[in-house]
């Protein structure tokens, strides 16, 4: 296809989405391509026609490739606009802009290796649920449940929570290391579907948990995108519930004070071992796990601040202990299976990939490679 | 050096300029050869822009890409090309070919510079499936030709050559094209061997 065969209207199109999602304005770009701004207005309209030169200033300017915009397959999306538009606007800092723009990076390229490999997601969404007035601890907790039940899992501690959530729900989960400020990020987007963005420079138990907490966004504020900022203090009610859900989803009640019965059972005292043990079964961090007991009234408030104004040290306990870091998924991400896939068929170039997934070309490499050899891609024969 | 490495490598001893993309790029990095191949070459090695824009990090630790290459520049081991109107046409042709016949921009860019001028070291599989079966002028090399040439044998001697693709492949992650699998097999194992002694 040459570039002229492509509709103006597409390509302006096209163009307009690169340029927001680089943070620019039309006067910005038109500047750069020594162009006025209604006439780049016009060619973001399709009335005026791109020239070849323009059009890789601009590419250029978007820090995109001059094919990713020409490509008939790419996918173009503008998750930034629900940032934009909602109530985190004013929580935007450059870190949460980079990583708005990684998702929205990382959305676009896993929907084209979908349509390319046709392996479409498939869409289980359950129902958005709307907070009602009153206590949103025993909402949260129903709403938990209610979602638990939904993906049979009862109340045993969720083994893989990444796979239980692209796979039984259809949301799209993404893995980087971000700004440490940033703990995730979620939008939804007719075009993608549910998506998150998640930090690998915390803490195994965080990043759970932030899976846990965006997942509660995807349950009952969909429309709303969300970022997550270490630490931050849940301004709102909807912020409330999501961060009592997350609780819930990962900790139900009734799972955690049978355990918490076992341990105490004959008398016994419940110990920071007996803590570390728990907290390890569900896959959270300790000291998640004691501000739930503290939430249950199984512990007494404040256990968390006296243990560590006791300066109890809860790495050299886990290791003593022999506990290491949950695994966050079992098994590759998606996005890589998919990548992996399509570079083997000769679908995408490393440059491309590299573009689509904002990898750099080692990096890219060693996923290539871990992902095995050849013989892995070799037909096996199907009972008709 | 002996015959079989000779035979290997289709460098040949003539000094026009060879394009290198940033599949091979990388590979020169990671192995910390780019001024050693320029010289033992002594033909022109250069890097179109696009290329340029795509190396962001020096694979060996990380340090900025575009300082590392601003420095060679200055070395004057690569030069940095901005595409001509000719090529600039078979860039866009390339990037805008239906899928999967089309390529990245650091690709495009030097396959389009090969296509006028005649050498490329490109080891991308893709590119390289695309510039033999459209592009049969253009005189395709891979990185293992550049780090295993007879100059190179010739200035440096076997352990230093081994050591480059050694690097390459354990830095870079080179991809290895199959008529060199067994040579670098060996050559890898024979570094496990020396290890372990």
């Amino acid at each position: 296809m040459m570039i002229e065969s492509i509709d103006p209207q597409v390509l302006g199109e096209r163009l307009r989405i690169a340029r927001t999602n680089a943070g620019l304005k039309q006067e910005d770009a038109a500047k750069a391509v020594g162009v006025s701004r209604p006439t780049l207005v016009a060619i973001e309209q399709g009335g005026r026609r791109v020239k070849n030169d323009e059009l890789k200033t601009l590419a250029s300017l978007y820090s995109i490739g001059v094919n990713q915009i020409l490509r008939s397959t790419a996918v173009h999306i503008d998750l930034q606009a629900k940032f934009r538009k909602g109530e985190t606007k004013d929580q935007s800092g450059s870190a949460a802009e980079d990583a708005i723009r990684l998702l929205n990076q990382l959305a676009a390229a896993i929907v084209e290796l979908e349509g390319r490999l046709g392996q479409r997601q498939q869409a289980h969404f359950p129902p958005e649920k709307t907070i009602q007035p009153g206590p949103l601890e025993e909402q949260a907790e129903d709403l938990a449940l209610e979602l638990r039940h939904r993906l049979g899992l009862g109340l045993a501690p969720i083994v893989d929570i990444v796979s239980l959530v692209e796979l039984e729900l259809g949301v799209r989960v993404f893995f980087r290391p971000l700004h440490y400020s940033i703990s995730g990020i979620f939008a939804y987007d007719p075009a993608v579907g549910p998506c998150m963005l998640i930090n690998t420079c915390h803490p195994k138990e965080r990043q759970i948990l932030t899976i846990a907490h965006e997942l509660g966004h995807f349950m009952c504020t969909r429309n709303s995108p969300d970022v997550v900022h270490e630490n931050e203090r849940e301004a709102t009610r909807e912020e409330r519930f999501v961060s009592l859900f997350a609780v819930s989803f990962l900790m139900p009640a009734a799972a955690v004070r049978g355990r918490f019965r076992d341990f105490t059972a004959s008398g016994g005292s419940f110990t920071p071992r007996n803590l570390l043990l728990l907290a390890h079964a569900f896959g959270v961090s300790f000291e998640a796990m004691t501000r739930r007991l503290e939430g249950l009234k199984l512990l007494k408030q404040g256990t968390f601040e006296s243990l560590k104004d006791r300066g109890f040290a809860i790495e050299a306990a886990k290791r003593a202990l022999g506990i290491s870091a949950p695994d966050v998924q079992t098994s590759p991400p998606r996005i890589t299976l998919l990548a992996v896939e399509a570079y083997k068929k000769g679908i995408f170039s490393e440059g491309q990939l590299c573009s689509m997934l904002a990898l750099d070309r080692v990096q890219l490499r060693e996923q290539l490679d871990q992902l095995g050899g050849d013989e892995l891609d070799d037909e096996i024969s199907i009972q008709n | 050096m002996n015959s079989t490495m000779k035979s290997l490598s289709k460098i040949d001893s003539g000094n026009s300029p060879v394009f290198l993309d940033t599949s091979v790029v990388i590979n020169l990095l990671a192995a910390g050869c780019m001024e050693t191949i320029q010289a033992t070459l002594n033909r022109p090695l250069i890097i179109p822009e696009e290329v340029a824009g795509e190396l962001t990090h020096d694979p060996r630790d990380n340090s900025d890409g575009r300082t590392l290459l601003a420095k060679l520049k200055q070395q004057e081991a690569i030069a940095i090309h901005q595409l001509t109107d000719e090529q600039l046409a078979h860039f866009f042709s390339l990037v805008s070919a239906e899928s999967p016949d089309d390529l990245g921009d650091g690709e495009a860019a030097t396959l389009a510079c090969a296509i006028s001028h005649g050498n490329a070291a490109i080891d991308e599989r893709k590119a390289r499936r695309i510039a033999v079966r459209d592009h049969n002028n253009v005189m395709l090399f891979s990185s293992l030709d550049l780090l295993c040439s007879p100059h190179a044998y010739k200035f440096y001697g076997v352990e230093v050559v081994e050591d480059m693709v050694r690097k390459a492949v354990t830095i870079g992650r080179m991809r290895i094209p199959p008529e060199w699998r067994s040579f670098v097999a060996s050559l890898m194992m024979s570094a496990v061997g020396s290890a372990h002694k």
